[in-house]
């Protein structure tokens, strides 16, 4: 980013971030303040109106209790005293406080029967109270009664009844009913100061408004108000069990001073307050509709909010006019000095401002200054050194001119060479004559142009010699590697980057791309450097690797094919000898009746025969995988002497069986390279046949020593041996023994067919040496490791 | 034990099925190639598959792959009379709990069923 921009987005986004977290806090600040000034108008409100009804009433009951102490009327329901005398008595009395007492509209005087003995109403009636709530409640306190409507007037009302006492008995009671238009309601309908939505109502402990609504006509005990705040407060009305009148009992938790959100009986959300009136267990609740008491909040956040938004307008010109005025300077440096990299010593920087940025634009107009006067020096300089070579010039020429006769002198040379080069000519066609028999393709290229061609060349490209001579020598190749060989044949490089031997492609006449090997060398052709090309059709060639690949691979597949077929033929083979085995473990564990001592014999004999099927098998098996080289694993040096007593060790127990005498005798061998697994193959096969046709206590020698570093081992037997017409034919593949002299099925055959195998594989012999009935001995000869490569391979270097 | 035979020699399924019955277990199912395999375990579900590696119509290892997809649980002993290493390593990689080769005779059977339980 440029600079300019980078310090003035710098600057705004400062601006902004500073002027909304201020407006942010402001906001915050002044919404608390208005809200709590509302709150403080609503609650002072209702306080004061509270306040004036409570007294407006205990005024009405101190009224009302003065009235009962007058003699003239309590004596009224006085039965003892004259009757005339004190109903005249009364009546006057009544209307004189009637007229006295502006808020009663009518007072009267009931006994204990619930008898008007006298009323200021010309029409007197029933009583507004009731007898039965006058002698439960007004017996000895001021009765406060309910609002109620009058009988015939449907002027909201309310009564108070205390009780008349002759020589403190109750005789009578007085009721006196007061309007509440004139004096209450007015009280809770004066609303200076409310706006234009605020109210204050009183609501009666069965949630029914005794005041009138300011939205809502006729409401007096007809609108019932079921808001959040008369729910709460239901909550702590307590019904007295004594007297029976609800009042109110305070909980801490409750808190009257609360200022509440709620939705108003008109379904608009308001702000309320409440007070509770105790004489008559209402509730005085003053409320302002939120939209009216916030408005003041609204109006400062639309304040605050375009007052923000000034000061970053302002803000922003502000710092787009300082931010251009400090950073001209260092632009104007900037410009300078891309000026001074063009080469433009002239220009002057003109940012001229009295702090380090001027000085930085007064030290690159002086550097600039001094580069000028530099460059002029050099100049300068150049100009006098062009002289000098021109000087110099014009004495070289003079001394050419003494070379003349030189150049004469090499013109006879030359005429002395063109007798030599009719000598060469000759030789040349001879060389030719070569070339042209030759075998090989031969072509001769100068300048990438093809200059000479012989005759296999001809054929292998199919042109004649007239089309191939001055052809291009991109020409003769494969579209796709042209541009390659150009370069390869590039006259101006380095001879030495042709390669001397490389296969391309050639394209032919008819479109043939043909597989060559190209043989390049140095020459001189025609008095010029020229390179000489061999080429040899490989065509041919890859017929027959491709020919030898396909045979190989099918090879392969007879193999495994072979592979799989012993595999087979083994499975097919042991798959019946396991039901042959099965069977006969039955019967020798007695699941298939009893037998007697000779049939076990037999049975045995016919465990023996299943065991030795098994192993034909399994020789069979190996012998045909070791012929195949299927077990021609790696070969690593192996002791003979290790594997020889490891065997000897794993047949001993035959060799107890028949109390056979075994000697072992190592001389002095070293290790030999083969496959372990197959020497020990070979040394089982030949010791455990040494045992097998050695009759008991006869004896067996292994002997183990070197002969011109050749490992000879040999195990001899006094055996029952091998007539001469057998000899011959021991070491082939199902040769089975004399019969008649045995008596058993001797076992060579596989075993020995296989030794001979893996023995021939280690590069060795075998062979052996035998007399009917006086035993025979077995050796084969491997080739030794040498001593050193035993240490080499060892790694004691 | 209810066990099932797969062996594509009928002779050595009969064998087998006579001794294993000698002994006292129940012999619920036998099939002579992998195809009749599958579909005799999934009508008899038995508690031991004795089976042959190499099967006409299904291979061996496919009714066991198969087998374990049904029965993630299945016990099966594989018989084999190749001596291919390889083989029996796939058997019990595709989920046979063990293995005899052929041949085997009664004992070896019993022996390698015990040891199964």
């Amino acid at each position: 980013m440029k600079l300019f921009p980078r310090v003035f987005s710098y600057v705004i986004i400062f601006l902004i971030i500073y002027s909304i977290s201020s407006a942010a806090m402001v906001s915050m600040f002044s919404d608390t303040v208005i809200k709590e000034q509302v709150y403080d108008n609503l609650k002072i409100a209702s306080d004061s109106k509270a306040h004036h009804v409570e007294s407006l009433l205990h005024e009405y009951k101190v009224g009302v209790e003065s009235l009962a102490a007058i003699s003239e009327l309590s004596n009224s329901v006085n039965i003892s005293r004259d009757n005339d005398v004190r109903i005249s008595d009364a009546y006057r009395q009544v209307n004189l406080s009637l007229s006295v007492f502006h808020a009663a509209i009518n007072i009267r005087l009931i006994d204990l029967n619930g008898t008007t003995i006298v009323s200021t109403s010309r029409h007197p009636g029933e009583s507004p109270v009731n007898i039965s709530t006058l002698l439960s409640f007004a017996m000895n306190t001021t009765y406060m009664g309910p609002i109620h409507k009058a009988l015939h007037h449907n002027i909201s009302t309310m009564s108070i009844a205390s009780p008349l006492r002759v020589e403190g008995t109750t005789l009578g009671f007085i009721v006196v009913s007061f309007g509440a238009e004139d004096e209450l309601f007015q009280i809770l309908t004066e609303r200076s100061g409310m706006g234009d939505t605020g109210e204050t109502y009183v609501v009666n402990s069965d949630g029914f408004m005794v005041s009138p609504s300011r939205f809502v006509n006729d409401s007096v005990l007809n609108l019932e108000v079921d808001t959040d705040i008369i729910t709460m407060w239901h909550e702590y009305i307590i019904e007295d069990s004594d007297s029976g009148i609800p009042h109110y009992e305070h909980n801490p938790d409750y808190d009257e001073n609360k200022v509440m959100i709620y939705e108003g009986y008109r379904g608009v959300e308001v702000l309320g307050t409440h007070e509770h009136i105790e004489s008559m267990n209402w509730l005085l609740i003053a409320e302002l509709d939120t939209s009216e008491a916030f408005q003041p909040v609204d109006d400062m956040v639309l304040f605050i909010g375009i007052t923000t938004l000034i000061i970053i307008i302002t803000g922003g010109v502000i710092a787009f006019i300082s931010v251009r005025n400090f950073t001209r300077p260092i632009l104007e440096i900037h410009e300078g000095m891309r000026e001074i990299e063009k080469g433009n010593y002239d220009h002057e920087v003109q940012a001229m401002s009295d702090d380090e940025i001027g000085e930085l634009a007064l030290s690159l107009n002086s550097m600039s200054f001094r580069v000028k006067v530099a460059k002029k020096a050099l100049e300068e300089h150049n100009r006098e050194l062009e002289a000098q070579v021109m000087e110099r010039t014009r004495e070289l020429s003079e001394r050419m001119k003494g070379s003349e006769r030189f150049r004469i002198a090499t013109l006879n040379m030359l005429e002395d060479i063109s007798e030599t080069k009719m000598e060469l000519e000759n030789s040349e066609k001879m060389y030719s004559s070569v070339v042209n028999t030759s075998m090989d393709g031969i072509f001769i290229v100068q300048s990438n142009k093809v200059r000479f061609v012989n005759s296999s060349f001809m054929k292998i490209m199919e042109y004649d010699e007239g089309e191939l001579i001055d052809k291009d020598l991109n020409d003769l190749f494969h579209g796709d590697i042209r541009g390659f060989i150009q370069d390869l044949y590039d006259p101006r490089g380095d001879g030495d980057i042709i390669p001397e031997l490389f296969e391309t492609l050639f394209l032919t006449r008819s479109g043939e791309n043909v597989p060559v090997e190209v043989r390049t060398s140095k020459m001189t052709y025609e008095g010029k450097d020229a390179i000489i090309n061999f080429i040899k059709d490989l065509r041919e060639t890859i017929k027959l690797e491709v020919g030898i690949a396909d045979a190989l691979s099918q090879l392969q597949q007879s193999e495994k094919r072979r592979e799989e077929f012993i595999d087979m033929a083994a499975h097919e083979l042991r798959t019946p000898l396991t039901a042959i085995k099965t069977y006969t473990e039955m019967m020798e564990e007695g699941y298939m009746g009893t037998f007697d001592d000779e049939e076990k014999e037999h049975l045995e004999v016919l465990g023996k025969s299943i065991a030795r099927l098994n192993d034909q098998i399994t020789g069979m098996l190996d012998a045909s995988k070791v012929i195949a080289g299927k077990l021609k694993s790696e070969k690593v040096l192996v002791n003979m002497k290790e594997i020889t007593e490891e065997i000897v060790e794993q047949l001993d127990p035959l060799f107890h069986k028949k109390n056979q005498i075994l000697k072992i005798d190592v001389g002095d061998i070293n290790p030999i390279l083969a496959t372990p697994d197959l020497m020990r193959n070979v040394m089982m096969n030949l010791i455990s046949n040494a045992n097998k046709f050695t009759p008991a206590s006869g004896h067996i020698d292994i002997r183990l020593f070197s002969i011109e570093e050749e490992l000879h081992v040999e195990v001899q037997d006094d055996g029952i041996g091998i007539s001469e017409e057998n000899l011959p034919n021991v070491f082939e593949r199902f040769f089975i023994g004399d019969r008649s002299l045995t008596g058993h099925q001797p076992q060579l055959g596989l075993g020995l067919s296989v030794v001979r195998v893996i023995v021939e594989q280690h590069n060795g012999r075998i062979w052996v040496e035998s007399e009917l009935g006086k035993g025979s001995t077995f050796h084969f000869v491997l080739p030794m490791m040498k001593e050193v490569t035993v240490e080499m391979k060892g790694g004691k270097q | 034990m209810r066990i099932m035979l797969v062996e594509d020699d009928e002779n050595l399924c009969l064998t087998m099925e006579f001794a294993l019955k000698k002994v006292g277990h129940d012999i619920v199912g036998m099939a002579n190639d992998g195809e009749a395999a599958l579909n005799v375990y999934r009508d008899t579900n038995p508690e031991l598959v004795i089976i042959d590696i190499i099967l006409p119509k299904l291979h061996g290892i496919d009714v066991i792959t198969k087998i374990k997809e049904m029965n993630t649980d299945a016990k099966i002993l594989v018989t084999t009379g190749a001596s291919h290493d390889s083989l029996i390593m796939k058997a019990m990689d595709s989920g046979a709990k063990s293995y005899l080769t052929k041949p085997f005779g009664m004992n070896d059977l019993i022996t390698e069923i015990e040891k199964m339980k």
